[in-house]
């Protein structure tokens, strides 16, 4: 190995002339012999002092790291065996949740109570209205029957004999042509007789469609107003329902909600376990009325430092 | 369709000048079958007055206005002529009294069927009263 491996300059800040000269044991067989096994010591000195005071410097962050971790174990510790602040958040994030699901789940409630008055207030003019209309067609068909054959009659015009003073003044008998005469009314009448029994049947049909349109009037009524109460138990279910659904959904949204709020505070209280672990403290042990290092801890840290005292305490006072 | 008044008026309207038309053009029918049967009188009556005495003044001439003829051939013809007469004026009238029959039915027609229309408008009104109702029961209730 090169002597300039160990050069001065990377030991920077050392005096090389200071450094106590170990002997070797040899002497007299050439001066420059010795003096190179000298240097080479010297050297070899140094390089074993800068490697002191680096894993001096090793231990020495590892302890203050280790002094951290204690300050950490200390308030986690604490936050862990108490509730503390990590507990309470999540208290908080409950406590949240369910006052939104309150609050919403009032709301609903609350339009749902207006929805409901509006559904009954809109079915009592809808009834009003259609029980208006139907009464008013009921009143019109009643004043205003529809029977143009009623109480219609027809009677055929009647033929005499204009000749019948004259036949008598010539003493002609009449009879015969009374008797025709008789017979060309009768004819006459029988026609305006059929005319009249059409008229009749003509009247009855009326009569009967009359009451026919009467009586579709009133069921008319009755199936609108029917109609009307099955549309309002419709709309009054249907209301319910969406409110039903929707409580139910912020439910289950809430049951979610407060799921992974447990979720989280379960993986929260899982790592500060495992932290506690990792720094030697048993989470399921009492609250610690101290915090010192654990001892192995302390002892690994101690081991480190006192391995470096091969070269004694003098050293120390390089750092 | 929405419940518009105005659409029924103008339907009464329209109901009311078919009805007052029909019923103008039975008046005309009307007028024009009395002048017919009229006129037809009048020819008739006419016709046989003019033929009448001649029957008679031809039994006078003959000497055949004794009581055997009376009974006999000119009794016969006597009242055949009556006969004739009355059924020529039997049909005129009955020709016009079935004019008369069925100009009275289209007005009776015409009429039922005017207060039907009125009747069908007034239903139609209602429905869609109802109808509307409805809508507007379940546009408040928030469904439409």
């Amino acid at each position: 190995m090169s002597e300039d491996l160990v050069g001065e300059d990377n030991f920077g800040g050392i005096d090389w002339s200071q450094l106590p000269v170990v002997n070797s044991g040899g002497s007299g067989s050439g001066t420059a012999s010795a003096n190179a096994n000298a240097n080479t010591n010297k050297k070899t000195l140094a390089w074993q002092i800068w490697k002191d005071a680096e894993d001096r410097k090793i231990a020495a962050e590892a302890l203050a790291k280790a002094r951290g971790d204690e300050a950490n174990l200390k308030t986690n510790t604490s936050n862990y065996y108490t509730g503390g602040t990590w507990k309470d958040s999540f208290g908080g994030e409950r406590t949240a949740a369910n006052t939104a699901a309150n609050t919403a789940t009032g709301s609903i409630d609350a339009n749902l109570a207006s929805q409901l008055g509006d559904i009954s207030g809109a079915y009592g003019d809808a009834t009003g209205t259609t029980t208006n209309a139907y009464n008013d067609l009921i009143n019109y068909l009643t004043q205003n029957p529809n029977n143009p054959y009623a109480g219609k009659s027809v009677s055929s015009g009647q033929v005499g004999n204009d000749m019948s003073q004259l036949m008598q003044a010539y003493g002609l008998d009449t009879n015969p042509t009374q008797q025709y005469v008789g017979a060309t009314n009768a004819a006459n009448n029988s026609t305006a007789q059929q005319f009249n029994n059409l008229l009749q049947v003509l009247s009855g049909m009326s009569t009967s469609s009359d009451a026919s349109r009467m009586t579709e009037a009133r069921s008319g009524s009755a199936n609108a107003l029917s109609q009307l109460a099955s549309m309002n138990a419709s709309n009054v279910t249907g209301a319910k329902g969406a409110a039903t659904a929707a409580k139910n959904k912020i439910t289950q949204d809430l049951l979610a909600q407060l799921s992974g709020i447990d979720s989280d505070q379960s993986q929260e209280d899982e790592r500060l376990k495992q932290l506690l672990i990792t720094l030697g403290v048993d989470p399921n042990a009492a609250k610690p009325q101290s915090f010192g290092l654990s001892p192995d801890i302390l002892a690994d840290l101690q081991a480190s430092l006192a391995g470096l005292g091969s070269f004694g305490s003098g050293f120390v006072g390089v750092r | 369709m929405a419940y518009d008044p105005t659409v029924y008026d103008a339907r009464r309207r329209n109901a009311q000048n078919a009805y007052g038309e029909n019923e103008a053009m039975q008046l005309y029918s009307r007028f024009l079958s009395q002048n017919a049967f009229n006129r037809g009188k009048r020819d008739l009556t006419q016709s046989y007055n003019d033929a009448t005495p001649k029957l008679f003044a031809s039994f006078g001439r003959s000497g055949r206005n004794t009581a055997n003829v009376k009974s006999g051939a000119t009794g016969v013809g006597a009242n055949r002529l009556a006969q004739s007469r009355i059924d020529a004026l039997g049909q005129l009238q009955g020709n016009y009294d079935q004019q008369n029959y069925l100009a009275d039915k289209q007005s009776f027609d015409s009429l039922g069927n005017y207060k039907n229309l009125l009747a069908d408008i007034e239903s139609e009104k209602t429905r869609a009263q109802s109808e509307d109702a409805a809508i507007i029961m379940n546009r408040r209730a928030g469904l439409i």
